[in-house]
């Protein structure tokens, strides 16, 4: 029974699966450094990130999976929910047969797989519309976010192709990750610390951050948000089924 | 008048219009553009309001002002409310500010109508060419078409919206005489069927020269009330079924009679008729997504839909005898009228039974709801409970449903929302 560790990275978690497919061992779990929790009967390993090695099953994947299936196990391995060992045996069936495994649901590890990938797509598609953004010292538009899953990558396709042509930032607050775009480019960032009159305007204060035409289109958003429930239909549980409360934080409207 | 007053009357007055989809169009950004609304998969949503309904568009009037005196609207004429307009300045200025923040999609602007049809429909073509043209917006606009405008002006705002939508409202000829006098059934159908041929003919085009402009890329729509006159589901539903196959709408849209206006000819309700509305949408899926025709869902002897059960299983129900369907054989088609079984279940079950037998344990990992489908289906010629006669499989299925008076609404489910793709 081996545990392995690695260092968080897509890189390192691809490092980890080459290896657990040559092991003789029976792997138990692969974990990140992060999410490792020590165990008294564990035996493990640490596992150094080799590029080399992670490219090349990468390389071999791409070509003996299907484009879903492949983009499904990034989907996975970006839910940060634990999936690795689950990436590992799905590894290893799709590697063993010629066809392609994808369509076979009746599988346990199949299943599971395409489960988690679409929860993180579903993720992915609603912070399509629950991302805002605030227009901050004149011509960013920055958007705060706390997703469940690491979606921040996966976004920026979308607001990309959409916003070209104003200069934008999404930050992932719990993460502390961010994504700016120049205008002309986009460029992830990690450690993201923002400084205080922004961090004061996110709590409601007001400040210089933010400009009277900011907080009016806010004002007029709030007021339309309101006005165009139907009284005679309210249905709050259906409301908060489909924007549960711990999305609410970083909207704009306020919702009760 | 403020814009923030302007903005709480025209939208209020707005709300009532019940379409609300996003989807369907490919409009791509352009250089130096602002937006697009190329993903053609899911409608987004950007908020929720508190009736539980999807807020994606900015939707408003133009004005409510109104020559007409429809008598189930809220804007009719002879109603004592606050008035406003917009002018297309402020409407193109709300919309790009709205969508650069990412609040919404795109626009659904709609209007009462003032003087008449041609000068209401020229002031709302001038305000979505200024977003298009003059801030080379690529979002998401939806046009609703004054009834009786004239066919060159309904022309050109086809080339500027993404979907054009005339709403029916009232389900029958009579129901339209007697609830909106300055409305002829004519002018809400002529335009229809003009911009059914338009849409045909423009796909003809863009196919032999790429260069061509778009006409309404996203179809058109159309907006049903219901229970504000005495029509049968069974009426509505043929209505629905020709407005998909003749003029090959893209959506129709139910909505329940709000009372709003209180008149002896108008039905008195205690509440909006919410789960027939449901309960319509369910069957219109069936008409679009399963296969099915009007008159297998409703005859003339049961002309409304099922109060309790949905309307799939009610036809499952009268046809016991195309029962049991075997899961491992079944056609895609049959596997589709099975209660239970959605588009997405029986197309997993079709690719994963290549790999083997299916059971009831897999089938329920597909996503099979077990507790309809049991009674209907077989797996390898076994049943998981078999009962062959209507009465109890009904009060079976009764009893599971637990009564959970759940008021769905018909953009509920993401997996229905994503078969718009198909329409
Ligand atoms: S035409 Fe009739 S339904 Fe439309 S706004 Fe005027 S009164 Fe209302």
């Amino acid at each position: 029974m081996l545990t392995y560790i690695y260092d968080g990275s897509m890189e390192g978690m691809f490092t980890a699966l080459y290896e657990g497919l040559f092991a003789k061992e029976e792997i138990e779990a692969i974990v990140s450094r992060e999410s490792y929790m020590p165990s008294l009967f564990a035996t493990v390993k640490i596992i150094e990130t080799d590029p080399k090695k992670a490219r090349k099953l990468k390389y071999t994947l791409q070509k003996r999976l299907s484009k879903q299936a492949f983009k499904n196990l990034i989907y996975c391995y970006l839910s940060e929910s634990g999936m690795e060992r689950t990436i590992l045996s799905y590894i290893k069936k799709a590697l063993a047969v010629r066809r392609k495994i994808d369509g076979n649901f009746g599988d346990e590890t199949i299943m599971e797989i395409t489960k988690t990938a679409k929860k993180v797509a579903y993720e992915v598609h609603r912070f399509h519309g629950f991302l805002r953004f605030r227009r901050i010292y004149d011509d960013l538009y920055y958007a705060p976010i706390e997703p469940d899953y690491n979606i921040l990558a996966l976004l920026i396709p979308h607001f990309r192709a959409r916003y070209a042509d104003q200069k934008w930032f999404i930050h992932d607050r719990r993460r502390k990750l961010g994504a700016y775009y120049d205008g002309q480019e986009c460029h992830l960032v990690t450690l993201v610390e923002l400084n205080e009159e922004l961090e004061a305007s996110l709590q409601g204060i007001k400040t210089g951050a933010e400009g009277e035409e900011e907080l009016f289109y806010r004002e007029l958003w709030n007021e339309y948000f309101k006005s165009i429930a139907i009284a005679e239909r309210k249905n709050k549980r259906l409301q908060r089924q489909h924007m549960p409360t711990r999305y609410w934080g970083n909207l704009i409207e306020k919702v009760e | 008048m403020e814009l923030q007053e302007k903005l709480r009357i025209l939208s209020s007055a707005a709300k009532y219009d019940v379409s609300c989809a996003s989807s369907g169009s490919n409009r791509k950004n352009t250089p130096g553009g602002l937006g697009n609304s190329a993903e053609a998969a899911m409608g987004i949503c950007h908020s929720w309001s508190a009736d539980g309904r999807c807020v994606s568009l900015l939707k408003i009037l133009y004005t409510n002002y109104c020559i007409h005196d429809c008598l189930y609207c809220i804007n009719r004429r002879s109603n004592d409310i606050p008035r406003a307009s917009f002018t297309p300045e402020e409407v193109t200025d709300l919309t790009i500010n709205f969508y650069r923040r990412n609040y919404i999609e795109g626009l659904f602007l709609s209007s009462g109508v003032i003087k008449n049809p041609d000068y209401t429909m020229e002031l709302l073509i001038r305000t979505i060419k200024s977003i298009r043209l003059e801030h080379n917006f690529n979002g998401y606009i939806h046009l609703k078409v004054i009834p009786g405008a004239d066919r060159g002006l309904v022309r050109e705002a086809g080339f500027y919206a993404d979907r054009l939508s005339v709403n029916i409202e009232l389900p029958s000829e009579q129901g339209l005489k007697l609830l909106a006098p300055g409305k002829e059934r004519k002018a809400i159908l002529v335009p229809m069927s003009y911009i059914s041929d338009k849409i045909s003919s423009n796909k003809e085009e863009k196919k032999k020269f790429k260069s061509a402009k778009s006409f309404s890329p996203a179809g058109q729509s159309t907006q049903l009330i219901v229970g504000a006159t005495p029509e049968s589901d069974l009426q509505i539903l043929k209505l629905t079924e020709g407005l998909y196959n003749r003029v090959r709408l893209r959506r129709v849209y139910y909505s329940a009679f709000v009372p709003v206006n209180s008149n002896p000819l108008l039905p008195v309700l205690k509440a909006p008729p919410l789960r027939r509305e449901h309960r319509l949408y369910q069957a219109d899926w069936l008409l679009r997504f399963y296969g099915f025709a009007a008159n297998e869902i409703l005859d003339s002897t049961v002309p409304f839909l099922d109060d309790d059960l949905d309307p799939k299983t009610v036809w499952a129900l009268r046809n016991l005898h195309l029962f049991p369907v075997e899961i491992n054989k079944a056609e895609y088609r049959m596997l589709l009228r099975v209660p239970g079984i959605g588009q997405q279940s029986a197309r997993k079950i079709i690719t994963s039974r290549r790999w083997g037998w299916l059971g009831f344990t897999e089938l329920k990992k597909l996503g099979v709801v077990m507790k309809r489908a049991r009674y209907f289906i077989t797996c390898q010629g076994s049943f998981l409970e078999k009962i062959d006669n209507e009465e109890t499989i009904r009060s079976c299925l009764l009893r599971d449903e637990g009564k959970k008076q759940e008021l769905a609404y018909e953009q509920l489910p993401l997996n229905l929302e994503a078969g718009l793709v198909q329409s």
